[in-house]
């Protein structure tokens, strides 16, 4: 016993000095709120949706990890589904979506191992489009092209050793580094650039929340077209004499192929259930989802090639989704609105209950196609829902503060709105801090299913202008 | 294998048990050997080939220089050796560049010996040093040949200064690979510090370089104060660099129970150039001083055979850094300004200085030392003549631009580095930078907690930055 309290007495004192000097460093890092530079990955949106998802399974099981690109980021609501389906079955169901932009299959398995660094979920949701056969190589800009430059690539293959890097990189003075070192080098972020995410804001169930409404009818139709002649079907001879290899070469890269029997094995390793959600491009599903027979054929094989090779169920609601315009972002991204519409379908799908309202009788004002000449609309003008009573007509909106986007100004602001009748409403804005104004309006229509197209305004030349910052919040008051 | 990398960490914790067991068993430069073979052929197996051509060479021709009395035998055998060693070192670190010289000077058929595949191979130009020392004092007579090729080898190839020094003494060296000290706690302890504060610096260095390395990419077009400041941030970047990485190695060794001769002694508070070169890369400036200089005559003949001596010695320590006349213009610029230091105190010049107050004629020492060492860093840094000219031009137009200080300087590195001055000014006199035993348990905490900050200042300035080669791994 001797020597070895001898050895802690003379070690000991310099083994408390260094971990206490450490611990007050780390300490000192974490309480800095500096922003995230996202060095583990590379890509800020995915490690803010891991921490979410962190958090997330902190608080109780994760029954459902959606993962898919933009489209299904945008485009389920992860939050609805919990409910719908909790409200379903009587059990709780928990649904988190950990979908990034610009995913394709042979991400999945990268975003699945990331994933269950925090938790193992029970089924994971994968939320694809059909697309046509991508290259065998990894694009540049793609997703696993950076994570494959970025230090999460040195351990991601390990069982143990990748959980521990993810425990390394959390730690505030590694986290953190970057933006430390870019203040005592440059004495400012200067490493620190915007990204497209940026603009949206994501919510506690990894859902990335738009109201916004950017489209044009001519952009619709022309995506629409190309994505319809995308897939080239396989005949039913080739169907039944083809053997599931040669099947999968047509429409699967080798990647996709690698990864698909990747994401098979982690998954069965963890009893976890895979289950394919159906999904497409916005202008696929406006105004009615196409009934072009090669197409229909081309996608329904696509799918099915992918659930038989996946050992997958299928959700298979696309070919019964009907969008209607104010549901759409873009040409390839649904909004709040037609997020919400989509997943009510999969919800019933995966309950098996009755299919839901698909297209409910909403009230909103004639869209303008984008960009509009109207110099008050904009692409961070939002759809926003109505009052639901006579007395609530204060309207508070919020902007996101992040990297990419300023306070607002301490300048004379106005919100406008847009009735269903296509009649405008002004009224002057509070600024009631750096990131939301208040504006109080009188005789609004009110009720459910009404939508207004908000914006925030000021004056310029004499006449009103869109304010460019995306809302990300709205709620009515008294 | 960087020392900064997890790779090293891994290899050094392979490394302890084996090094533990072979303590026991006194066969440490046995296991030293096969490590530091893993180690050098990390970069790549095939420079093994070539060290192991150096160590064969010198140590069986050390072996019959040391068997013979005849002098021209022992001469013969001397130059055999470094005819052998100057050939690798010429051909794969020279080769291209008296090619280059000789297409330069329009010398016919030139071009075509030029051999763009030629790898340098890394540290060659230490180890092919260390191992001339060996064969130089063999025939000198200060040292016995050492009849044990793996005791020698392990002299040549031990990992934690195989690739950038410091350039031991095989009488330095060897009798500690054979019977090291104990590895105390206490040694240890104070290996880690050093380890740590060598990582800091080195991360240190990178920052550094981050900051400048835009300037020097395109020169033309950077502000004669930005690139006043470049040059300026380069001489600390290189010096933290290889200071860092002295550091690191001397840390790694003490660790080990061996202690590595001192290579930096607060190089930037030299008073007179002299001064800078008993401070800065000492390992190397004594081997110049010892296996160039003084048998080039050294001080012995008159005052302008020590000048050209001087000058030489330089020049020849200019061209050991790298195979580029930049190189050798900084040697020159070196030997330029020991012979004037030498001439100043030489004609009675210095006597003008004597007037003056002790301080300030050490701080006006100083800050001429400081500045034209700096200057000097140019020609390590840039790559062309044209680089070269448009720099000082650069320097010319802020010298008579009358707006000298119009800098943006980042207080968050100037804080660190004048964290490390600090340390410099105070231990600038003492014989380490930290003790080589630490004790009193005070003082121990307070280590450990300087430890600790080097640690994560260290992290801070290199997690999720590519690691960064040591500087002078190219020489």
């Amino acid at each position: 016993m001797a020597p070895v309290w001898h050895f802690v007495r003379r070690v000991g004192p310099f083994l408390v000095g260094a971990a206490a000097v450490v611990f007050i460093l780390n300490a000192v890092v974490a309480a800095q709120h500096l922003p995230e530079y996202a060095s583990w990955t590379g890509i800020r949106p995915l490690e803010e949706k891991l921490q979410k998802l962190d958090r997330f399974s902190s608080q109780g099981p994760v029954d459902a990890l959606v993962l898919g690109s933009s489209i299904s980021d945008f485009g389920i609501n992860a939050k609805l589904l919990s409910e719908r389906v909790t409200a379903a079955t009587g059990e709780p169901y928990r649904v988190f979506n950990f979908s990034t932009g610009a995913t394709e299959l042979v991400t999945t398995p990268t975003l699945y191992r990331m994933a269950r660094t925090v938790s193992k979920p029970r089924t994971l949701l994968l939320t694809l489009p059909e697309e046509g056969r991508g290259p065998d190589a990894i694009p540049p800009r793609s997703p696993d092209y950076i994570m494959r430059r970025a230090p999460i690539r040195t351990a991601i293959a390990h069982p143990w050793l990748f959980p521990l890097e993810k425990r390394f990189w959390d730690i505030p003075m590694v986290r953190y580094a970057a933006p430390l070192r870019d203040r005592l080098v440059y004495g400012r972020f200067a490493n620190l650039v915007g990204q497209g995410a940026d603009l949206y804001w994501i919510d506690d169930f990894g859902d990335t929340v738009n109201y916004a409404y950017q489209t044009n009818k001519a952009d619709l139709k022309f995506l629409r077209t190309a994505h319809e002649t995308m897939l080239v079907p396989l005949t039913e001879k080739q169907m039944s004499a083809w053997s599931q290899p040669a099947k999968l070469e047509h429409y699967y890269s080798k990647l996709d192929i690698s990864a698909m029997t990747e994401l098979r094995k982690l998954t069965a390793a963890d009893g976890c259930q895979i289950v394919i959600v159906a999904t497409d491009v916005a202008s696929i599903y406006y105004p009615v989802p196409p009934t072009d027979p090669t197409f229909v054929r081309a996608r329904r094989q696509f799918f099915g090639i992918l659930a038989h090779e996946l050992h997958a169920k299928l959700v298979y609601d696309v070919e019964k989704f009907k969008a209607q315009q104010y549901m759409l972002t873009d040409t390839v991204h649904l909004n709040h609105y037609g997020a919400n519409a989509f997943t009510s379908l999969v919800a019933a799908s995966l309950t098996h209950s009755a299919d839901p309202r698909v297209s409910p009788r909403v009230e909103h004002p004639t869209l303008p196609d984008m960009p509009s000449s109207d110099p008050t609309i904009s692409g961070f003008s939002a759809l926003i829902e109505a009052p639901k009573h006579k007395r609530a007509l204060t309207l508070r909106l919020t902007i996101l503060r992040n990297e990419a986007i300023p306070p607002l100004p301490n300048i004379p602001l106005q919100v406008m709105l847009r009735l269903p009748d296509n009649t405008d409403v002004t009224a002057q804005a509070r600024l009631t801090s750096d990131t939301s104004v208040e504006a109080t309006f009188a005789n609004l229509p009110t009720g459910p299913d009404k939508l207004f197209l908000a914006r925030i305004v000021y004056e310029a030349g004499g006449r009103l202008a869109a304010h460019n910052q995306p809302i990300s919040a709205d709620s009515w008051s008294r | 294998m960087l020392f900064q990398t997890t790779t090293f960490l891994i290899f050094f914790l392979v490394f302890l048990p084996f090094y533990a067991v072979a303590r026991r068993r006194r066969s440490i430069p046995l296991v030293v050997l096969a490590f530091s073979q893993v180690f050098y052929g990390w970069w790549d197996w095939r420079f093994l080939i070539l060290l192991w051509i150096t160590i064969f060479t010198d140590f069986f021709l050390a072996q019959r220089l040391a068997s013979t009395d005849v002098s021209w035998k022992r001469k013969l055998f001397l130059a055999c050796s470094f005819a052998v060693s100057l050939s690798l070192l010429g051909f794969f670190k020279y080769w291209n560049f008296f090619v280059n010289t000789a297409v330069f000077a329009h010398l016919p058929g030139a071009g075509h010996a030029h051999i763009p595949s030629l790898i340098l191979p890394v540290g060659i130009s230490f180890y092919t040093f260390q191992s001339l020392s060996y064969i130089f004092d063999v025939y000198r007579g200060v040292h016995p040949p050492v009849r044990n090729l793996v005791q020698y080898a392990a002299f040549v190839c031990y990992f934690p200064q195989l690739v950038a020094g410091p350039i031991q003494r095989v009488g330095h060296l060897l009798p500690q690979l054979i019977k090291p000290a104990p590895v105390t706690p206490e040694r240890v302890l104070s290996g880690l510090t050093l380890f740590s504060y060598g990582f800091f610096c080195k991360a240190l260095a990178d920052s550094i370089a981050q900051r400048i390395n835009p300037a020097f990419s395109d020169l033309s077009h950077a502000s004669p104060g930005t690139v006043v400041a470049a040059i300026f941030g380069f001489g600390l970047q290189i010096y933290f660099d290889f200071y860092g990485y002295s550091q690191m190695a001397r840390g790694v060794s003490r660790i080990l129970g061996i202690e590595l001769t001192l290579n930096f002694r607060s190089p930037y508070f030299a008073a007179s150039f002299r001064d800078f070169w008993t401070r800065w890369h000492i390992s190397l400036s004594q081997w110049l001083r010892d296996y160039l200089y003084i048998p080039l005559g050294g001080n012995r003949s008159g005052r302008l055979l020590r000048y050209r001596n001087l000058l030489l010695t330089m020049l020849i320590g200019g061209l050991w850094h790298g195979a580029g006349w930049n190189f050798v213009i900084w040697g020159g610029l070196h030997g330029s300004y020991l012979v004037a230091n030498t001439a100043f105190d030489g004609v009675g010049l210095g006597r003008v200085g004597t007037a003056m107050p002790k301080a300030l004629r050490a701080g006006l020492g100083w800050a001429v030392t400081f500045v034209g060492v700096m200057y000097a860093w140019l020609y390590f840094r840039i790559g062309t003549f044209h680089e070269a000219i448009v720099a000082n031009r650069k320097i010319y137009e802020w010298l008579t631009s009358g707006d000298l200080w119009s800098w943006s300087v980042p207080w968050g590195l100037a804080l660190l580095v004048a964290i490390v001055f600090a340390i410099d000014l105070i231990r600038r006199d003492a014989p380490d930078v930290f003790p080589m035993v630490l004790q009193g348990r005070r003082r121990v905490f307070a280590f450990g907690g300087a430890t600790g900050g080097f640690f994560t200042a260290g992290i801070i300035l290199l997690a999720a930055t590519p690691a960064q080669q040591f500087i002078y791994f190219q020489f």
